[in-house]
């Protein structure tokens, strides 16, 4: 949320301080020597509450504690959990020294919490105090996974460590249940004299353990170790075992000042109805560390800004969204018009935020925004005249624009360009020839603005010929069901799958099993050489291959199988969530998985389209990065995300619908220009982000500049830029060095945008301005030659290459009279415009 | 005492008070205009100076060999070793009594008379074992807090740790109109995340590197380096000043773009074109045949050239990449040899480093620029000395070897680094140190005490946060 600083501001000192550090941790921590800020004082406190209010302990390992909040006045709570004094009526239940209540007889009890000078009381059930059979999954695991038994370094190595493996990070139970059985023929336990076992002896270090002591004797771990070697080390069923759920407390996390601090619970739900309070042994993590610390259970806010709780116990996530509010004196929130349901969610964010949103910009600034945007290239100077002059009401001119934009040649030509983009549309995989018919399916189907979900179940269910059904190029491009695996899943659900491939994913729920089964959709699929063409391509991205021009894709009479690399078994074809029909009845295994993906309850396939869209036009997914998605990486504004996804799904898939309302947003129409309150925000949508021109859209908008169009090698004259149909472009460094990608990936981020000093070099110094703006006969020499007076030419290339007039200021600046002629004046102008950020920005 | 002759600094003098620079509109290089470096030094600079080696060097050459070079295979050969470990290559003498190289390496063997082999370059990963979380603490000092689902990095970030490149470079600015720090002739990389520890990360984008992403195997594109044929100095003078009053003219759109640091790159993109500086050390042709032949004709070797030619133009820190993704293909580029080890090692990788390293090597020192240079050549990781295991979780063909972090080599020559020497020891199978562990933080906060800067020296970043430049100290016995 806070931006980044950029004032240049450094300290360096030598630092007498910084004492020697051993070699093992250097490097492995951050130096942060400001440490968390410290916590503001503690407002007046009128009465406490507890979450929960009451408590039931089923038995004796049934250990919770709960949240103490101190209600202010004025209603404001703070968590007091810190501060909390506990005082148990009777020995029922015992208060741990971190606060957790156990059992220690049946019956009912209250225990009086103390803090800030107030008292509440909490009512305890005590159904049980004795000890239950120790499980192998649902309590030993957990806390295997919890000392760090099974971390990728120790035990969890790909070798193990000394003879002993585990799977990482507990990913495999049944497997780890046997290394710890079966291994060293069972002399990890003795059950007749339980403390010799080598299990309690080597974590304690009463042998040499290179871990060193992990459990220490006579804690909770090492009697719930005692017990289940005790009980004969047994397991239960899978199932059973693994928590289904878990529930974090609590449900909304606010915290007004860097500094102040938060407990959370979590709680795991099994299949059986019970629940446990497993804060202790889940992983807690902030999705940004620069907002937040989370320390056993405890977060604590750095700074203003918001950032997510990421909770992972065995296998099960969740995230607690949390806020930091910061300094706000003097905030007032003033209601903002709507211009449609989009603003509605922003402002409802803002608002909570204390963020003022822009005002909106400017006609001219919106006439060029909405244009590059939509059709990737900026106005002409006569449209733009007309627009200024149009005046009529500004939304209702602005909507008239937007609807001739949305749909037009350029726009057709524009999103041909973003799907061949995704979709790989490369010559060094599809040939010549290849890359220019499925361009131009791509083009008809924008044309035509076919739903999004049948272009997809056209894309994926594609047979034949690459010459007659051009479509199949999506299959020659990915070839074999590994990459069609990760780069369906990245495109079409916005989900990145590729480390599934060789190991569980460590830190989201899909697992290497499901990435196999994913594959086994599009095992049948077979590429064979057809009969046209003479043309051999040649791949470099994965295996090398050699092919005609020609391909045919289809599905083998023979069938296929992929199979699962662990066990050398076929993987069966299984969806990695929700539920698909019967592959198997279907004559194309494709068929299902295609019903499933484009389905209107699939929960991620509108979403990801849905929040890709948006990244185009705002500069930030509201899921950022937008081919990301993960409980881990929650969205910004999840009810914005969700209502943009209904809406979308209602209108039947229809992108035109879907950028026209974002354009037509008040969101999307305000100023670049930040206020006071909201300078600080880049994720809320408060204020337009510039965002750097594509390699295309300089090339073009150059063109609507100067009338010049560079010729790119290969291609027809006048061709312009965002035509090009091949990834492939040599020849020309202008588009490869600004970004242009060679599309051989499906990630988003194979475009890029920045700006460094090679850019600034060829920006002042390159073929791309220079030709452009000296070209003989471009529109600044045809405008030299028939306008005689000087102001008339100024704002002229003014409007060609910023579409906007120049101010009073900007025409008493500009003296073409400085130049040794006047056509050397104006190119001398329009390359400095061309050169300032006005140009090279979205704005 | 702090003097800006020129408009550039020398810092960490060792005088214990607080001086206060304001470097904008004194010089165009390596600082962007309002930037206000505070300075100060505290005695530990004054300790810091007293051991050896200590600012010897003017310029650093970085060779990265991304992927992950096997140790065994070239630097550290294990000829009694079990031949699951001592794999397909004998060892040979080298010019330096006692120090036996792989065959792989026959020339350099002619030439490590000029360097030191640390074999004992070791460490524990944190988190994940893939190349780049380590190629970023190589890069950067500093382990990556923050990984991808993909169980790679996330793509670089505006908060990340800054290169040591973009470190010394502002702190130590050069005073010639030429670039300050270049990165050629490829990106750092793994799979799709593209320069992940090779940017100035924090310290704000007018430090990062010039990235010269060319082959300088064949005939490099030059022209916005040097002045447009039909534009005279004038006019390029007059565009510039003409392009200084249209920004003016738009303060708000200036301040909205402000973290591009537009600005600071346009500044130095004039200069650099007005020179003409920076195009001529590109420019191979300038060199005699017999050079280019000596270096290698392909791109490791030229680029080694190159390298050598920005040193001598003025650079102050240039890292050469291997060309090859990280993780990309051992048959065809890559170092990473899971799959195949012993083939793309003689026949493709081995005699590129080979030839290329000890020309440089020789280079520097007939030039007499080794005395001023410091140079590391050195991977992300090792190998696994055991053949066709798996230390990562990859799979491994039978003759192929895995990521090792726990051992391996570096070289470093120059600025006063110790000639024909070896710095710690491997253990009998290359597994493990047998003593003098280093850190590979320890060679950045070495290379950080050659240049005269110590590596505790604390940096702001953008929360204005303290953070050393690295958390290590220098390895002085290298020097001698």
């Amino acid at each position: 949320m806070k931006c980044f600083e950029r004032r240049w501001r450094v300290a360096v000192w030598a630092c007498a301080q910084a004492g020697a550090v051993s070699l093992l941790c250097a490097g492995n921590a951050r130096a942060d020597k400001a440490g968390p800020p410290p916590a503001p004082p503690l407002p007046a406190l009128e009465s406490l509450r507890l979450e929960p209010e009451s408590l039931v302990l089923k038995d004796g390992r049934d250990e919770r504690r709960v949240l103490v909040w101190g209600e202010t006045a004025t209603g404001h709570r703070f968590d007091v959990t810190d501060l909390a004094e506990w005082k148990a009526d009777g020995d029922l239940v015992k208060v741990g020294e971190d606060g957790y209540l156990l059992g220690q007889a049946k019956g009912e009890t209250t225990v009086t919490v103390t803090a800030g000078g107030r008292q509440a009381k909490l009512a305890v059930k005590i159904e049980g105090a004795e000890l239950p059979p120790v499980r192998f999954v649902r309590d030993v695991m957990p806390m295997l996974s919890r000392v760090g038994c099974n971390a990728g370094t120790c035990h969890g190595s790909a070798k193990g460590k000394n003879g002993f493996k585990l799977s990482l990070r507990g990913y495999d139970p049944e497997f780890d249940y046997q290394a710890l059985i079966n291994d060293l023929s069972g002399r990890r336990f003795d059950r007749v004299a339980v403390d010799e076992s080598l299990m309690l002896l080597k974590p304690t270090a009463e042998v040499p353990h290179e871990g060193r002591q992990a459990i220490k004797p006579g804690s909770r771990y090492h009697k719930l170790l005692r017990q289940w070697i005790a009980e004969g080390v047994r397991s239960e069923d899978l199932e059973k075992g693994r928590a289904n759920s878990i529930e974090v407390l609590p449900a909304e996390v606010n915290l007004d000042l860097p500094g102040r601090a938060q407990h959370v619970l979590v709680i795991a739900h099994y299949a059986d109805g019970t629940a446990r309070d497993v804060t202790r042994e889940a992983v807690l993590s902030a999705s940004n560390t620069e907002v937040l610390a989370v320390k056993e259970g405890r977060a604590t806010a750095l700074r203003r800004g918001e950032a997510a709780i990421l909770v992972r116990y065995e296998g099960v996530y969740a995230t607690r969204l949390v806020t930091v509010m910061g300094d706000r004196t003097g905030f007032v929130w003033e209601k903002q018009p709507e211009f449609n349901f989009i603003d509605r969610h922003v402002d409802a964010k803002l608002e909570k935020l204390r963020i003022r949103p822009s005002e909106i910009c400017g006609d001219a600034e919106f006439m060029r925004r909405v244009s590059l945007d939509l059709t990737g290239v900026p106005p002409a100077p006569e449209a733009v005249r007309a627009f200024l002059a149009d005046g009529t009401d500004c939304a209702v001119k602005r909507e008239k624009l937007v609807d001739a934009l949305v749909g037009s040649a350029d726009y057709v030509e524009y999103w041909a360009n973003k799907w061949a983009d995704l979709l790989q549309c490369n010559s060094e995989t599809l040939g010549e020839k290849g890359v220019w018919v499925f361009r131009q399916w791509l083009r008809d189907a924008l044309a035509r603005n076919t739903a999004y979900d049948q272009f997809v179940r056209s894309l994926l269910l594609a047979e034949g010929s690459s010459f007659k059904n051009p479509a199949v190029n999506y299959y020659r491009a990915l070839r074999e069901p590994g990459k069609i695996v990760e780069d369906v899943s990245q495109t079409f659900l916005g989900v990145r799958f590729n480390c599934a491939k060789c190991h569980d994913h460590p830190f989201e729920k899909w697992t290497q099993n499901q990435y196999y089964q994913f594959g086994a959709y599009f095992a049948q699929l077979g590429i064979k050489r057809g009969y046209l063409g003479r043309e051999v391509v040649r791949s470099f991205t994965g295996d090398n291959y050699t092919t005609s021009a020609e391909e045919i894709v289809y599905r083998k009479p023979e069938g296929g199988e992929v199979q699962h690399p662990k066990t050398g078994m076929n993987a069966p074809p299984k969806v990695p969530f929700g539920e698909a029909g019967d592959a198997a009845a279907a004559a194309d295994r494709r068929e299902s998985f295609v019903r499933w993906l484009t389905s209107k309850e699939n929960p991620l396939f509108a979403k990801a389209l849905v929040n890709r869209v948006w990244s185009y036009f705002l500069g930030r997914g509201i899921i950022e990065p937008v081919d990301d998605i993960r409980a881990s990486n929650p969205p910004s504004n999840p009810e914005l995300l969700e209502a943009l996804t209904e809406d979308f799904v209602r209108n039947g898939f229809d992108s035109r619908k879907l950028m026209r309302a974002i354009c037509l947003s008040r969101t999307y129409q305000s100023s670049i220009h930040p206020n006071k309150w909201n300078e600080d925000d880049l994720v809320n949508f408060s204020h337009a982000l510039p965002r750097r021109l594509s390699a295309e859209q300089i090339v073009d908008a150059l063109a609507v500049a100067t009338g010049h169009r560079p010729k790119f090698p290969g291609m027809p004259d006048g061709l312009r830029a965002v035509e090009i149909p091949n990834g492939m472009v040599e020849g020309n460094e202008f588009l490869t060095l600004f970004g242009r990608p060679k599309r051989q990936s499906a990630c988003e981020c194979e475009r890029t945008s920045n700006v460094s000093l090679a850019h600034a070099l060829n920006l002042i110094n390159g073929n791309m301005i220079g030709e452009a703006v000296q070209a003989p006969g471009n529109r600044l020499a045809k405008l030299v030659e028939s306008e005689k007076e000087d102001q008339k030419v100024v704002e002229d290339v003014y409007l060609a290459c910023l579409a906007r007039p120049p101010t009073e200021k900007e025409q008493a600046l500009a003296k073409l009279s400085a130049a040794p002629s006047r056509l050397e004046g104006a190119q001398d102008l329009a390359w400095a415009l061309l050169n300032s950020p006005a140009f090279l920005f979205n704005r | 005492m702090l003097s800006i002759p020129g408009g550039y600094g020398r810092t960490c003098d060792g005088v214990s008070r607080r001086e206060f620079m304001r470097v904008g509109g004194v010089g165009l290089f390596g600082l962007a205009l309002g930037d206000v470096l505070r300075l100060q030094a505290a005695p530990a600079g004054a300790a810091a100076q007293a051991k050896a080696g200590w600012g010897q060097a003017k310029s650093v050459i970085m060779i990265f060999l991304q992927g992950g070079p096997s140790h065994i295979d070239i630097w550290d050969p294990k000829p009694d070793a079990p031949s699951n470990i001592r794999g397909e290559f004998k060892a040979i003498k080298s010019v330096v009594p006692g120090i036996w190289l792989s065959e792989t390496m026959p020339l350099l063997a002619k030439n490590v008379d000029k360097a030191t082999l640390i074999r004992s370059v070791s460490y524990t990963p944190a988190g994940l074992f893939n190349h780049t979380a380590a190629i970023y603490q190589m890069m950067t000092g500093y382990t990556p807090d923050r990984v991808s689902p993909s169980g790679q990095l996330e793509p670089p970030s505006p908060s990340d740790f800054p290169h040591m490149g973009s470190q010394i470079t502002r702190i130590r600015p050069i005073d010639v109109p030429m670039l300050p720090f270049v990165m050629l002739p490829r990106p750092l990389q793994e799979s799709n995340v593209v320069g992940k520890g090779g940017t100035a990360g924090f310290l704000g984008r007018a430090y990062d590197p010039y990235y010269f992403y060319q082959d300088p195997n064949t005939d490099v594109k030059l022209d916005d380096l040097s002045l447009r044929q039909g534009i005279s100095k004038e006019r390029l003078e007059r565009r510039s000043s003409l392009l200084k009053e249209v920004n003016d003219a738009m303060p708000d759109l200036e301040k909205a773009v402000e973290s591009y640091a537009l600005d600071s790159y346009y500044q130095k993109a004039f200069s650099l074109i007005l020179s003409g500086k920076a195009r001529n050390a590109f420019d191979l042709t300038q060199e005699p045949d017999k050079a280019r032949e000596r270096y290698g004709r392909h791109t490791f070797g030229q680029g080694l050239l190159t390298a050598r030619r920005l040193i001598e133009a003025g650079t102050r820190v240039v890292q050469m990449n291997w060309p090859s993704v990280a993780n990309g293909d051992p048959n065809s580029t890559a170092w990473d040899t899971h799959a195949a080890n012993f083939g793309p090692l003689r026949n493709l990788h081995c005699p590129k480093l080979d030839s290329a390293l000890s020309a440089l090597l020789e280079d520097l020192d007939q030039r007499g620029l080794l005395k001023e240079t410091i140079v590391l050549a050195i991977g992300e990781f090792g190998r696994s000395p055991r053949l066709g295991v798996s230390t990562s979780g990859n799979g491994n063909a039978p003759d192929g070897r895995d990521h090792w972090p726990y051992c391996y080599t570096a070289l470093m020559a120059g600025a006063g680094i110790k000639r024909g020497a070896l710095y710690g020891k491997s253990d009998a199978t290359g597994s493990s140190p047998a003593e003098n562990p280093v850190h590979p933080t320890q060679l950045l906060a070495t290379i950080y005490h050659a240049m005269g800067i110590d590596p505790h020296t604390i940096v702001l970043n953008h929360l204005n946060q303290p953070r050393e430049l690295v958390q290590a100290e220098p390895v002085t016995a290298l020097f001698g």
